[in-house]
């Protein structure tokens, strides 16, 4: 089911490009995604390109596909060191229904709002908690510029 | 349904006297001038889908088609690939789809409605046997 699932999943994509996500296949097998975000303009992570790794088990689109960040994001809800993402619809809220295309367009909207009350990253969440939203922005902001726009 | 075509130029005439199959459009059994003539007939008709999408949101297989399991394991395949399960909340999926998601979580996967089913159906156009 998986691979058929996402073959048909691959089609669409191909079909029907999203200009802020490209998603690629990572080998020969179904199971392993490269996707390329864009961050969303009037947020600090505008300009920069971020990488996400995505693992499809055989039992999606069962279960939730596993999302992790492979490019370095100063996020509240992103673990800095290993990339791990707290976004409920990858967790208790997964639907079927939902594709890879779908849960990139959530991490973006992930990293336009924010929610500093399950954080990953306490630094970040704790800027935020505390209002220092200027902070949070110049923290963010130099890090997209280190890691997200490097390519020239 | 049967495709008919009514044309307005051809305009049977009815009797009502005399009403049966032969009568419509002929002249009354003794020959005597009909009651009444139907000098329009504008046929009107309406239809829609039971259901609102023809795709089963879990395999993404169009719902009049066997699931995309039943496609790709068809000797493996029971009925429930083959038949169409419609929710209480209106959406509907391949009978086999469905069931495997609410082994998981018992709800819609479009609207996160607690499910339950309100009919089941098996695809019309299809023999799995055939």
């Amino acid at each position: 089911m998986a691979r058929n699932r996402l073959n048909k999943e691959w089609q669409e994509v191909r079909r029907n490009p999203d200009p802020d996500i490209s998603l690629e296949l990572a080998g020969d097998s179904f199971e392993q995604w490269h996707a390329t975000i864009k961050g969303p303009q009037d947020s600090p992570y505008e300009g920069g390109q971020f990488k996400l790794d995505i693992v499809c088990t055989a039992n999606y689109p069962y279960a939730a596909p596993q999302v992790s960040f492979a490019t370095k994001i100063f996020h509240p809800n992103v673990n800095y060191n290993t990339g791990e993402l707290c976004l409920d619809i990858l967790k208790t809220d997964w639907s079927p229904a939902w594709t890879l295309q779908y849960v990139c367009r959530a991490v973006i909207a992930l990293l336009r709002d924010p929610n500093p009350e399950s954080p990953l990253n306490c630094d970040a969440g704790n800027l935020l908690r505390n209002g220092d939203l200027r902070g949070f922005r110049s923290m963010a902001r130099m890090y997209t510029t280190e890691h997200a726009m490097a390519v020239a | 349904m049967e495709d008919k075509v009514m044309p307005e130029a051809e305009a049977p005439r009815a009797e009502i006297k005399s009403w049966n199959t032969s009568g419509l459009g002929g002249m009354g059994e003794k020959g005597e001038e009909p009651r009444f003539q139907i000098k329009k007939w504008s046929a009107i008709a309406l239809w829609g889908w039971d259901i609102c999408t023809d795709t089963c949101a879990i395999c993404r297989n169009k719902l009049y088609e066997p699931s995309i399991e039943a496609q790709a394991n068809p000797q493996l395949a029971d009925v429930n690939g083959y038949s169409i399960a419609f929710g209480c909340c209106g959406h509907v999926f391949h009978m086999d789809c469905i069931s495997r998601w609410l082994k998981t979580r018992s709800v819609c996967p479009l609207c996160n409605q607690e499910w339950e089913f309100a009919k089941v159906e098996k695809i019309a156009a299809f023999n799995p046997i055939g």
